[in-house]
């Protein structure tokens, strides 16, 4: 059995909004508020820690959107577990979330 | 260099951070975020949003368990150089941006072109308030701002008991010129903005009283500035004496009224701050000791050269940093300014209310 990762309240926020359908960093930013130094850093030590992956958008979509392609972030089966997990430690973290436009969480 | 290029500089210059492996597709993911954010509707602030990359970099570069962390100086001299050259030109435009750093850099004779005006002929430096504004009437398009103090007695209720303070009674015109915050009181109210000195000594470091931090070696030193409005000033005895300062909108001006006295800006604790870049520059050419791979090098003309390239690079990096750091631990002034009524109300500092007729004496 896996170790459980006991997450900050910041980490578990970027964790959240991943979930909710914001899976890449500017959208994490827009909705938890939180500074690019912060948000970044904090995706890349949740992607060592293996509780997210990113790909890379399909060039040929961004092409037909004239933009360049983004890099996309989601959870994994050990990046879900440790959500649910800091969700009991952090009762209001689903209330500071919300979907974005369009989507639903 | 337009916004664009300069966020892409930014960029760039964090990418050097960020282990080699990894350069390319962080680079591309913070490009393509910064299109994105370039087009937010709620108009994010770009360039604090490129800084974030720094951060994002340095992370990275700091959880690299490669035994190469220190690669970035030592694959290759040319990018040892270019980053030294990178990181001077860095400090340069920041110093540029930074009001007293900028002074630092530029050349005048009167430093900042402040100075005072002083009658010709005598020993003195003051001038009658007619006189001065007789100057200010002729010289008007000379200088960018012009202004007149003189100096009062002002007695006050402190927490320390009874104090006559020496005020420098004047305009905001002053504190504009020298580049000092100032917070107009109600309309006719006068201002009182004591030293930091005479903050802590006499208003206990009142955290509602604003502090004029007055770097500029004015003569008559005082423990605080009455700032009143133009009219306040205008009613003082044609004769009453004073002193002119003015900042000049060119580097002279030849008249035989007048001669110009440079006032200096007293230091901004930039030895300090020079001592502290000196020993990280001399860090910085430790650690870049060795030409690529890190392996130690016989010394020959190439590395002699690049040592001496290095010397050259770190100078200006150091004095630059220096300048910044110094002149940012100096802006301190520029604290919200109460009224001189309302200090002298104030029921908690246990000041008396001070009549306008009993308030300066001249």
């Amino acid at each position: 059995m896996a170790t459980e990762v006991k997450l900050s309240h910041t980490a578990a926020m970027i964790l959240k909004a991943i979930d909710a359908g914001h899976v890449y960093g500017f959208g994490v930013m827009e909705v938890t508020g939180l500074p690019s130094g912060t948000v970044y850093p904090a995706m890349r030590r949740l992607e060592r820690d293996s509780l997210i992956r990113s790909r890379w958008e399909k060039q040929s979509i961004a092409d037909a959107e004239q933009r360049p392609p983004r890099k996309y972030y989601t959870l994994t089966a050990s990046g879900r577990a440790t959500l649910e997990a800091a969700e009991k430690r952090y009762p209001l973290l689903a209330k500071l979330m919300t979907a974005p436009a369009g989507e639903s969480a | 260099m337009s916004p664009a290029a300069f966020h892409l500089a930014i960029l760039r210059s964090a990418a050097l951070l960020v282990p080699e492996p990894q350069r390319t597709d962080w680079l591309a993911e913070w490009r393509s975020e910064l299109w994105h954010v370039r087009r937010d509707p709620h108009g994010l602030n770009v360039t604090a949003f490129c800084m974030g990359a720094f951060r994002d970099a340095f992370w990275l570069w700091r959880d690299d368990p490669s035994p190469d962390r220190y690669a970035l100086f030592a694959e290759s001299p040319a990018r040892c150089l270019a980053l030294l050259a990178a990181l001077g030109a860095l400090g340069f435009v920041t110093a540029l941006l930074l009001p007293a750093a900028r002074h630092g850099l530029i050349y005048s004779p009167f430093r900042g072109n402040v100075v005072m005006l002083a009658p010709a002929g005598q020993s003195g430096s003051s001038i009658s308030r007619q006189r001065f504004e007789a100057l200010k009437a002729h010289y008007d398009g000379e200088f960018t701002g012009l202004a007149f103090y003189t100096l009062a007695h002002l007695s006050l209720e402190t927490a320390q008991g009874r104090r006559t303070l020496s005020v420098a009674r004047t305009t905001p015109d002053l504190l504009r010129l020298l580049n000092i915050p100032v917070a107009r009181g109600k309309s006719g109210t006068p201002v009182l903005m004591p030293t930091r000195t005479a903050w802590r000594r006499y208003f206990s470091r009142d955290p509602r009283i604003g502090v004029a931090d007055v770097r500029w070696n004015l003569p008559a030193g005082v423990d605080a500035w009455l700032i009143e409005d133009q009219p306040a000033i205008a009613a003082l005895p044609a004769s009453a004496e004073g002193f002119a300062v003015g900042r000049l909108r060119y580097t002279s001006l030849s008249d035989s009224q007048f001669h110009l006295v440079p006032i200096e800006e007293r230091s901004f604790g930039f030895l300090p701050s020079l001592a502290i870049f000196l020993t990280m520059g001399m860090l910085l050419a430790i650690m870049t000791s060795d030409l690529p791979g890190g392996r130690p090098q016989r010394v020959g003309p190439r590395s002699s050269l690049f040592l001496a390239a290095k010397i050259l690079l770190v100078l200006p990096i150091v004095v630059f940093g220096s300048l910044d750091l110094a002149s940012l631990g100096s802006s301190v002034s520029g604290l919200p300014c109460i009224s001189h009524s309302s200090v002298a109300c104030s029921p908690r500092a246990g000041y008396l209310p001070i009549s306008a007729g009993a308030a300066p004496s001249v």
